[in-house]
Formats: structure tokens, C-alpha cells, sequence
């Protein structure tokens, strides 16, 4: 069995009981099965679907068209996984993308305004509600669920307030061309939308910032305990979300080119659905920002694919509702079968110590 | 002698390899109270989690009531035996009344379907008046003593016809004063024919109220016999396995230069207190759960506000307003519920021991630069497996606490408060974790406060002890004077 060296390393003699070796590359290979699940599923959704309707499904222009639909999804669901980094429920991005995008139209074609400060105003907008979300959380003690919804009502009243419930029509061509035009060949709301994924999987993934975040979410009496200040990290986290979904708003305002009130709620579920989805993959158990990109293509691609095969309406959020409880049990399922692994593998070392 | 209600022969019981419990013979009489005691670890709860059905034991042999119990014995039998475990949250809902909370288990009175709430509580009352209790059915559970809380619990079991109690802990959060009207409760019970067994670490409640004690050591039976035959030196002497004479001492550290001065400090349940930690000594602080040691910790990290008094760090001010402010200035905190406030369980090793800022400083962000530098200081510390990217849930306690010393130490803090470090933790790791502390306070100067409640490790880890006594600091004890008993002895008699 293992014994320690002179360093107090432990060292394992080569021959010696292979079972627990092999155990661990048994449990390896379930996980990265886990990790890479979401994505090969994707891959293998594109090569049917392309296979069986091939001039139809798997052309340039419907890969570009499906993308820059999601664009905006893209946003808001990193919108709603960023609270849930901390562990907190942010129900507003919906609405707050809403109420970007109705700024953002609202302002260039009510009050005649150039579209830049339409664009900051909007972003000032949401990162403000974003901001009082956290504050109303964190100091007036509020349970995010509670706050967040409540929130999402008093922005859907703003929105009604600033257009009378009509539509804002007609927005300049300066507006719409920002997620219109191409960029390398690509549609830029995609290109945004990607860009904005790559900084916040930097931030969260590469920098202290995310590290930090990820404490709280993981144990926020911990983090305090180590000097963490979890407050400030929380706020941060829904100002983050506002943030994000102000992007999402004003790249729906150029896409449409209007604004109504509710545009984007919409994409509430979808959002939801994809962030959940997404932490069952590449980092499995943990709300990341590849893992909800690679879900929001996936169930967008298994959805336009299933409607080039001429599957009826109702199928489709059927699918969208199963695949989330089969993919969230599986992973659940799968944590188990590791934790229960790993409790014996730690039996079996205490054992060797007697 | 009164027929027996539970007899235990050969119960053997073991985690991996370590034997919990090793051929414990056991008995308790009918009417009886029976105290059953030993240190922490000695193996319990393991023994009641057996009895209880909870698990199976790996060889022995269960009788109630004359009934020997079959190999799939589950808890659902040992209810309909008629046994019934009280633990110490007495599983009591805390926003129902008194009537609801028996009526969970017991059942409600219903009349044409419906709840008829005047018969469930009278049935309470009954139930509550044959142990002699006058409570009110019809208080929140939550607006009783902590004394009367328990006494419903003990109510309940009766009401669903309990021959046999096993109490855990049942006065840890009691008063001297509550602690009696419960044991007048238990003393009903015998009027019952019900069997009471008592598990304690207040050897005074054992040598009063018991009929019989059993001592557990090691996952052994070391003995049972009559408390009226026994002192409380021979009763801890039988918990420690050895005589006072043969205890072995902490080394003898040189100490340093002052690190820490606490003069006249108060706060919610502590003070006034004053004491100087200084460089390379372990001072623990210790106490009866009531005695404040650990809020004491606290508010020298800045969890607790101080109403009254200063502390200096190093000769200059200090006074922390929250953990943060405690961690820039080099203090490290390990907290006692490790799951609850030590660890984040679901996140790996490697992002634990970097949520320390002072890990922070020395790595880049990267996952493969943070599990290189961690990994030889993982088997620096004996972690097993010494894998910087598992989840720390899938490590023994004994390893997580190994990982949260890493997190704290491998940056050397200028002092470390430490509450219960080897709480649910195994023997090998304990050794492994007192080895690490005294190395690295004897070599590298670093000033180390243990509050613990565990009298033997005061003694072997400590080079110096403060007793506290509800919330004032009675005896300050040099590492000549510390025993396991000395420090048992200095805790229990207070004044």
C-alpha cells in the first residue's frame, strides 16, 4: 500500500492494488463525458439535422440567422448567471433589457437624440437598476426572488409610463445598422454578443474579480471569514447583470428597430432554461459562461432543426422543458455517483493507515 | 433486578478501517437511567446510530425487550419497539405549538375529517400532565425555556408509548437551574417503566441523576458500573483511560516578542477580559458551552463589536470592525462548523485555499500555475489525496481541516485564532494537525489561540490555557499545570 517518504510524501509502490486506480479512471471518464455532454450533443445535432434536410437546415445563411437571433438570449443569460455566481436569483433582466431598449429607440425617435447618448443612456439605465437590485438585496435585506420580481414589475410600469403602451416605430438607420451590418463576414449582433461572452468568461474565469465571486456563491460565510467583502461582491454581481442586459437591450432596439413594452420578456424562461442547462457542462456543477453559450446554441439549434423537420409548435417548448429536467437530474445523478467515489476512496486511504 | 429493556452484545461497528465501535456489551434495566460517556470520538453516536437502526452494525446483537432484533433491523423497527431518540435539537418545530408538535407524531384527534384542535389539545395537556409538567398547548414552541422545550420532547416519546429514551446531550444549552427541572422530568419516567439512557459530557449530572454510567474509550466498553461507587476524578480518569499522574505534557516552546494585547476587553457575552499572546505560544481558551471561549474568538477577528477595551497587534491599534479588516492585518481565522462557515464543500481544494487574499498574492490566475504551487504543499500537509482540483466535499473531515491549515498557513499569518480544530476529525489527522501547529509555532514564530471546549487538547496542544468561567476569565494556567484533568477540573469547578 502507499507509504510516505522521507518528504512525507505519500508514494505508491507500482504494483500495488490497482483497484482504486482503476476506480478513479472509471470515474474520469463519466466526468468528462459530463463536461463535454452538452457540446458533442450540439456537433451531433448539427450533422443530423444537415444530413436529413441538407439544402434547407445547414446553409450559411441559416447558421447566420439562427446565431444572430441568439445573440440577445446570449446577454441575457449571462445577465441571469452572474447573480447566480453569488448565489442569488435575478429575475429582472428580462424587463431590464426591455427598458434598454425601449430607452434606447425611445430616446433617438421621441426626443430626437443621436444615438450614441441613446445608447449610453440606456446602458446607464440598466446598470443603475442593476445596481439598486443589489442594494435592495444586500442593505434593506430583501430576498433576491422577492426583490428581482418586484423590480421586474416597477420597470415594466417605467416602460408603460414613457410610451403609453404604443409602439416606438421607426428607428433611424444609425440605430439599427450598429447589429444589422456584418462584421468578418458574420452579423454583428453575433460578433457583440461574443465578445461580451469572452470578457465575462475572463473576468469570471481569469481574474481575482471571479474568483471572489465564485467564494461567495460557494460558501458566503467562508468568504467573509476570509476576508472577502461579500457585500460589495454581490452588489457587484447584479450591477454586473444590468450591465449585461442593458447590452442585450440595446442590441434588441437595433435589431428591431423599435421599441415595445416587454420586448424582451419574452426570453425570460429561454434564459433560464440555457443558464441551468449550461452548468451541467464544462465546468459540471457550476454556473460558467461556456457552458450557458454552448446550451443557448444547443436547444437553439435542436429547435430550429426540429422546425426544418416540420415538428409541430407545441413540440417545441415541450423539448425545451425536458431537456432541462433530463440534463439538471443527470448531472445531479452523476455528483452523487462522484461524491460516493470519492467517500470511499477517502475510507479506503484512512484504512491503509492502520 | 428490573427486566432488561435493551441489551447490546458484541455490537462492532467500523468506518474504513478504523473500528467506531469494537465489542461493546451493553444494558440497561427497565426504570433505569443510565448514563453513557466518553470523549469526544470515543464512539457515542456511533453506537446510537446503530441501536437506532440508522446503520447496520458490521457484527453483534440487538435485544428489546426480551426481542432480538433481525439483521435488516431499520429505524421504522426500533420505533415499533418503542424506542425513541431526543436529540439535542429535540426535533421539535419551533413555529408550531406545543399541541401541534405532539400531535406530528402522536397523531391528531379529527372528528368528520377534521382537525378538532380542543381534543388535540387536551390530548397534549394529558400527555404533558403524566410527567407532572403544567405547559400550555397552545404556546409556540419557539416561546418556552430551552428547559420546557425539552420536557415536551420527553412528553411526546411518552404519548407515543416510548419504553426506552435515549437522550443526546439534552442540558448542553441548559442553565444549572434548567438543567435540574429536567432531570425532576426524568425522574418521572421511572414511574413510566420507561428506560432512560443519558449521553453527557457533565460528569456532575451522571454522578446525580444516573443509576448506572457506561464508559466508552476507543469504540470500547471500558465499564459499566454504579455512580453511587464512583468519584468524578475516578469517572474522568475512566474517560481518559489513564491516572492523572501519567499525563504526558506539551513540548516547551520558547516564546517571543508580545503579538497580541487584549486589555480590558467586553463585548455581547464576554468580559471583562485582559491577556497577551505572544510569538511562538499556543494559548487556548476554554470553558463550559456557556463560558464564551468561542464568542471570545470572534471578537478578536471583528465578528463581534466590543463594547469595552482595546487590543494592540504588533504595538499598534487594533481594532477590527469586520473579518476583512482582521485578514489585512494578518489574523486568520478557522472557524468551529467547518462545513457551515470553514469551507465552500462544492468548490475544489485549490479555489479554497486561494480565497485566503495572502495565498492570493503569490500566483498568477491561472488553474495550472495555482494546482503547481499547491501541490507539494498539499503533501506538506499531509493532505490525501494531495489533488488540488477535487471538490473539498469529497475529502475525509480530517483532510478538509488539513486543507483550511494549508489555506491559512502556508502564507504564515502573524497570528491564528483557531475554535474546535479537530472537531469531526479522525485520530491520524488530529495528531497531524497538533504536529503542524507546534512546528510552525516554535520555529517560525507564530502566535496561536485555540478556543476549544475539548479539555485534553487544551492540555496536549496548548503551551498555556486561559479558563473562562461565563464570560470572565477565572485561571490562567502555565503549560507546567496542564493536564486533561487539571484543565477538566480548573472548567468544571469554575469559582
Amino acid at each position: 500500500m502507499a507509504e510516505r517518504n522521507a518528504d512525507g510524501a505519500i508514494v505508491s509502490h507500482p504494483g500495488d492494488a490497482s483497484g482504486r486506480e482503476r476506480g478513479r479512471r472509471g470515474l474520469s471518464v463519466t466526468t468528462e463525458l459530463a463536461r463535454f455532454g452538452v457540446p458533442v450533443l450540439l456537433i451531433l445535432l448539427i450533422i443530423v439535422f444537415s444530413s436529413l434536410s441538407p439544402d434547407a437546415f445547414f446553409t450559411l445563411d441559416n447558421l447566420k440567422a439562427t446565431l444572430a437571433t441568439q445573440s440577445v438570449l446570449v446577454l441575457l443569460a449571462l445577465a441571469a448567471m452572474v447573480p447566480f455566481v453569488v448565489g442569488e436569483f435575478d429575475l429582472s433582466p428580462a424587463a431590464n433589457a426591455s427598458l434598454a431598449n425601449v430607452v434606447c429607440a425611445g430616446f433617438i425617435i421621441n426626443q430626437g437624440g443621436s444615438t450614441w447618448l441613446a445608447i449610453v443612456l440606456a446602458l446607464l439605465a440598466s446598470t443603475i437598476v442593476g445596481f439598486a437590485n443589489g442594494l435592495v438585496v444586500v442593505k434593506l435585506r430583501v430576498p433576491a426572488l422577492i426583490a428581482t420580481l418586484a423590480m421586474a414589475t416597477v420597470l415594466e410600469g417605467v416602460q408603460l409610463l414613457y410610451t403609453g403602451g404604443g409602439q416606438i416605430l421607426g428607428a433611424p438607420e444609425s440605430l439599427t445598422q450598429i447589429a444589422r451590418s456584418e462584421v468578418l463576414y458574420l452579423p454583428a449582433a453575433v460578433v457583440y454578443a461574443a465578445a461580451v461572452a469572452v470578457v465575462a468568461y475572463v473576468v469570471l474565469d481569469r481574474r481575482v474579480v471571479g474568483r471572489r465571486l465564485y467564494a461567495v456563491g460557494g460558501n458566503r460565510r467562508a468568504a467573509e471569514l476570509s476576508g472577502v467583502p461579500v457585500q460589495r461582491y454581490v452588489v457587484g454581481a447584479f450591477t454586473g447583470a444590468g450591465v449585461l442586459a442593458g447590452i442585450g437591450g440595446v442590441i434588441l432596439a437595433s435589431r428591431l428597430g423599435n421599441a415595445t413594452v416587454g420586448s424582451a420578456d419574452s426570453l425570460l424562461l429561454s434564459m433560464f432554461a440555457a443558464v441551468f442547462l449550461g452548468a451541467t457542462t464544462i465546468t459540471p456543477g457550476r454556473y460558467n459562461v461556456p457552458g450557458t453559450v454552448v446550451a443557448v446554441l444547443f436547444l437553439a439549434v435542436a429547435l430550429s432543426g426540429m422546425q426544418y423537420l416540420g415538428a409541430p409548435v407545441w413540440s417545441q417548448p415541450l423539448f425545451n422543458g425536458l431537456v432541462l429536467i433530463a440534463a439538471v437530474s443527470l448531472s445531479a445523478w452523476m455528483a452523487r455517483r462522484n461524491a460516493a467515489a470519492a467517500r470511499k476512496e477517502q475510507l479506503e486511504l484512512l484504512s491503509a493507515d492502520e | 433486578m428490573a427486566p432488561v429493556a435493551l441489551e447490546v452484545h458484541d455490537l462492532t461497528k467500523a468506518y474504513g478501517g478504523t473500528l467506531a465501535l469494537a465489542n461493546v456489551d451493553f444494558e440497561v434495566a427497565v426504570g433505569e437511567i443510565h448514563g453513557l460517556c466518553g470523549e469526544n470520538g470515543a464512539g457515542k453516536s456511533t453506537f446510537v446510530r446503530q441501536v437506532a437502526g440508522i446503520e447496520k452494525p458490521d457484527r453483534g446483537e440487538i435485544n428489546l425487550f426480551g426481542t432480538k432484533m433481525p439483521r435488516r433491523y431499520g429505524q421504522v423497527d426500533a420505533a415499533r419497539q418503542g424506542c425513541s431518540f431526543i436529540h439535542q435539537d429535540l426535533g421539535l418545530v419551533p413555529s408550531l405549538s406545543v399541541a401541534d408538535n405532539i400531535a406530528l407524531t402522536v397523531g391528531y384527534a379529527v372528528r368528520r375529517g377534521f382537525i378538532d384542535k380542543a381534543q388535540t389539545e387536551t390530548l397534549a395537556e394529558q400527555a404533558l400532565e403524566r410527567l407532572g409538567l403544567a405547559i400550555n398547548p397552545r404556546k409556540m414552541v419557539q416561546e418556552l425555556p430551552l428547559a420546557e422545550r425539552a420536557q415536551v420532547a420527553i412528553a411526546r416519546a411518552i404519548a407515543q408509548d416510548a419504553r426506552l429514551i435515549f437522550l443526546d446531550e439534552p442540558t448542553a444549552s441548559l442553565q444549572a437551574r434548567e438543567a435540574k427541572a429536567l432531570f425532576v422530568t426524568l425522574e418521572q419516567l421511572r414511574n413510566h417503566q420507561v428506560a432512560c439512557v443519558l449521553i453527557t459530557h457533565r460528569i456532575d449530572e451522571i454522578l446525580a441523576w444516573c443509576d448506572r454510567v457506561t464508559v466508552l474509550r476507543d469504540g470500547r466498553n471500558v465499564t459499566t458500573v454504579q455512580t453511587s461507587s464512583l468519584t468524578r476524578e475516578h469517572l474522568i480518569s475512566l474517560m481518559l483511560g489513564r491516572d492523572a499522574d501519567e499525563v504526558d505534557s506539551a513540548p516547551t516552546h520558547g516564546t517571543g516578542d508580545v503579538v497580541l494585547t487584549v486589555d480590558g476587553l467586553r463585548s455581547d457575552f464576554v468580559g471583562p477580559v485582559s491577556f497577551q499572546v505572544r510569538a511562538g505560544e499556543i494559548v487556548g481558551i476554554t470553558g463550559l458551552a456557556d463560558a464564551g471561549h468561542l464568542e471570545l474568538a470572534g471578537a478578536l477577528f471583528g465578528l463581534s463589536a466590543l463594547s469595552e477595551g482595546t487590543m494592540q497587534l504588533d504595538q499598534q491599534t487594533y481594532s477590527p470592525h469586520s473579518p476583512r479588516d482582521a485578514v489585512l492585518r494578518g489574523v486568520s481565522f478557522v472557524p468551529a462548523d467547518r462545513v457551515g462557515e470553514g469551507i465552500a464543500a462544492e468548490m475544489t481544494v485549490r479555489e479554497n485555499v486561494f480565497m485566503n487574499p495572502r495565498a492570493r498574492a503569490l500566483s498568477g490566475v491561472t488553474t495550472r500555475d495555482e494546482t503547481r504551487i499547491l501541490r507539494p504543499i498539499l503533501n506538506q500537509f499531509d493532505v490525501r489525496p494531495p489533488d488540488p482540483n477535487r471538490p473539498l466535499s469529497t475529502f475525509s473531515g480530517g483532510n478538509q481541516q488539513k486543507v483550511v491549515l494549508a489555506k491559512w498557513m502556508w502564507k504564515l499569518p502573524r497570528l491564528m485564532i483557531l475554535c474546535e480544530p479537530t472537531a469531526g476529525v479522525d485520530a491520524g489527522a488530529k495528531i497531524e494537525i497538533y504536529r503542524r501547529l507546534r512546528d510552525t509555532c516554535s520555529r517560525e514564530g507564530l502566535a496561536v489561540i485555540v478556543a476549544s471546549s475539548d479539555y485534553q487538547e487544551i492540555a496536549e496542544l496548548c503551551t498555556r490555557a486561559l479558563i473562562l468561567w461565563r464570560g470572565h476569565l477565572i485561571r490562567n494556567m502555565a503549560e507546567t499545570e496542564l493536564s486533561t484533568e487539571s484543565v477538566t477540573e480548573a472548567v468544571y469547578h469554575g469559582h
